[in-house]
């Protein structure tokens, strides 16, 4: 981003931490009506939703940002993002729509099989916000896992 | 639940029985693996989405985990 060119970008919290998506990823902030657990799924699937006529699956954001999970007594909501299809992740509160024209990009570290979201940073007058790649947090290593190469079901 | 598939019968031990409805089946999209055992979703009137189970396949899974236990 150069430095004429302004990002928006949708902050939300997770823990004591704020995120961040760049707003064009956001398709929906909808009501977390109840996330339904699909036993078997890889631990970064929580479960599904149904969201607009199709079911979507519902990711882990808390275990990708290694953040502590979410309280019950939160009333959490779904932010739904379109990268590779449609899918939600849940967050503790909606925080504001921010025009950013400083974005230092970062470097991601490969962890394991997965890739760190993070992919830029933004200071602003509340701290640091960290902006997530929704991208990264859809892995093509989920196609290969062991369950799936069983071919039962 | 007494359920049966091509000459088969299982029973399903479940803590209570809703209802019977007709529903629209849809998958679980493109980016969730396939997971043995579900087949599907559907969405009740409240908004609920519930998991539909293939039993059958559920019960391939587990005689597959209890050979593999007994030969280990």
């Amino acid at each position: 981003v150069s430095e004429n060119e302004t990002t928006s970008l949708v902050t939300f919290w997770v823990g004591d931490k704020e995120y961040a998506f760049d707003v064009r990823d956001v398709v929906e902030v909808a009501a977390d009506v109840g996330v339904a657990k699909v036993p078997g799924a890889p631990d970064r699937f929580e479960g599904v939703v149904a969201w607009r006529g199709q079911t979507i699956p519902v990711l882990r954001l808390a275990s990708f940002l290694k953040a502590r999970e979410h309280t019950p007594d939160v009333k959490r909501r779904l932010l739904v993002l379109a990268r590779l299809g449609a899918f939600a992740v849940p967050v503790d509160r909606l925080g504001r729509v921010l025009h950013a024209s400083e974005v230092a990009p970062v470097d991601y570290v490969a962890r394991a099989g997965q890739r760190d979201p993070i992919v830029s940073l933004v200071r602003s007058e509340g701290g640091i916000i960290r902006v997530l790649d929704p991208a990264r947090l859809i892995s093509s290593r989920e196609s290969e896992t062991p369950r799936n190469r069983e071919g039962v079901g | 639940v007494l359920v049966g598939r091509g000459g088969r019968r299982l029973l399903l031990l479940v803590d209570g029985v809703e209802g019977q409805r007709e529903i629209v089946v849809r998958t679980l999209g493109e980016l969730l693996p396939r997971i043995p055992g579900v087949s599907g979703s559907t969405e009740l009137a409240d908004g609920r989405t519930v998991l539909i189970l293939d039993p059958m396949a559920l019960f391939r899974v587990q005689s597959a985990v209890a050979g593999a236990e007994l030969n280990a």
